[in-house]
């Protein structure tokens, strides 16, 4: 494929990227721009080439989540070495960041109670609109391996949302998605 | 597969969350011009690297191969000494030239090694077996040598004139 084909491919999928991004780096926006900019870098030096083998979609969701995953080992590495605590500055900025309604934050903090392979399967399955299967193959496990954590990250997130007291019957603001699940 | 109540719930969370984060996109123009603009910058980089990198390299060999060489032959300046006609001594003369610790180590081990060839060279070709003594003849002093002209002769006069006289005296 093209660059500028690629380019305009990207384009159209720039939104869900993000998101995608911003899951995989716990709603942390400049994180989420950091690893985004750095995955259109990896496109642009062909470090990361689409061989056309899956969707354009899960290809670039595959990579935006390895990025995420190394850059974040990069800012452990970074305040191991470092004594000051980014961790109180990314939450203000996430606090003024976005007006956040009470219901979101508290459904953001029960995601953010799950393990990172439930919380990622739901975000693809639930946010992206994406199949178990599409889903699997963006975290490279199997079909069976994300449906399991589908089904668990289901269960917990219930519970957490129970404890937290959240309110379930929210206003659709999307299309129902009924086919996502195979 | 259709979706249960809960599951519509948990979409429900996530639509109004997807839509929250639709206010957050940066432009897709922003993002891939600083990733071109950072593009560059590294191939800018890259290339003074990669080139200072590839000298480093080439020296480093380049000089693996000249050690190499240079240990190889111990005697490197041997073209400038005199030709192998010299003693062994003569030709291990210390030069005054600066070595390494190493360099010097190996040299002096050369040496010793060349000295106790020598010596047991010298050793071999004066060994003589034991039994040639036992072997060596009396007459082999007579027989190793030509005789003189007419000695035989002279020898027989002397001894025949010496054996007359004391005939006669006898004989008287």
């Amino acid at each position: 494929m093209e660059i500028s084909e690629l380019k305009a491919e990207l384009e159209k999928l720039h939104t869900a990227s993000f998101g995608w991004a911003l899951s995989c780096c716990r709603q942390n926006r400049g994180d989420a721009e950091e690893v985004l900019q750095t995955v259109y870098l990896k496109i642009l030096q062909g470090k990361a080439v689409f061989r056309g083998e899956s969707k354009l979609q899960t290809w670039l969701f595959a990579v935006i989540r390895k990025t995420a995953i190394s850059e974040r080992r990069k800012q452990l590495l970074r305040s191991l070495s470092s004594i000051v605590n980014t961790g109180a500055g990314s939450n203000a900025e996430l606090e003024s960041d976005f007006e956040r309604s009470e219901m979101q934050r508290r459904f953001q903090e029960a995601l953010a109670q799950l393990p990172a392979r439930q919380r990622e399967t739901l975000h693809l399955v639930f946010y992206q609109d994406l199949s178990l299967s599409e889903a699997a193959e963006v975290m490279n496990v199997s079909v069976g391996s994300a449906r399991r954590h589908y089904e668990r990250g289901k269960k917990r997130l219930r519970e957490a949302l129970d404890r937290e007291g959240v309110d379930y019957g929210v206003g659709w603001r999307r299309k129902e998605n009924s086919g996502a699940v195979l | 597969m259709e979706l249960g109540g809960d599951e519509k719930r948990i979409q429900a969370l996530f639509s109004e969350l997807s839509f929250e984060n639709q206010s957050r996109v940066p432009q897709f123009g922003q993002l891939w011009t600083r990733a071109q603009a950072k593009e560059t910058g590294a191939a800018r980089l890259t290339r003074p690297v990669a080139v200072l990198v590839s000298l480093l390299i080439t020296a480093a060999a380049g000089s693996l191969v000249v050690w190499t060489w240079y240990t190889s032959t111990p005697n490197s300046n041997s073209v400038m000494q005199p030709p192998p006609t010299v003693t062994f001594e003569a030709r291990h003369t210390p030069t005054p030239i600066k070595l390494e610790p190493s360099r010097k180590k190996h040299i002096a081990r050369r040496r010793h090694a060349d000295r106790s060839i020598a010596t047991e060279a010298a050793l071999l070709s004066n060994w003589q077996s034991p039994t040639q003594q036992f072997m060596a003849s009396p007459t082999d002093l007579a027989l190793g040598s030509l005789p003189t002209l007419n000695q035989s002769v002279k020898d027989l006069e002397s001894f025949l004139s010496k054996n007359s006289e004391i005939m006669k005296e006898s004989n008287k």
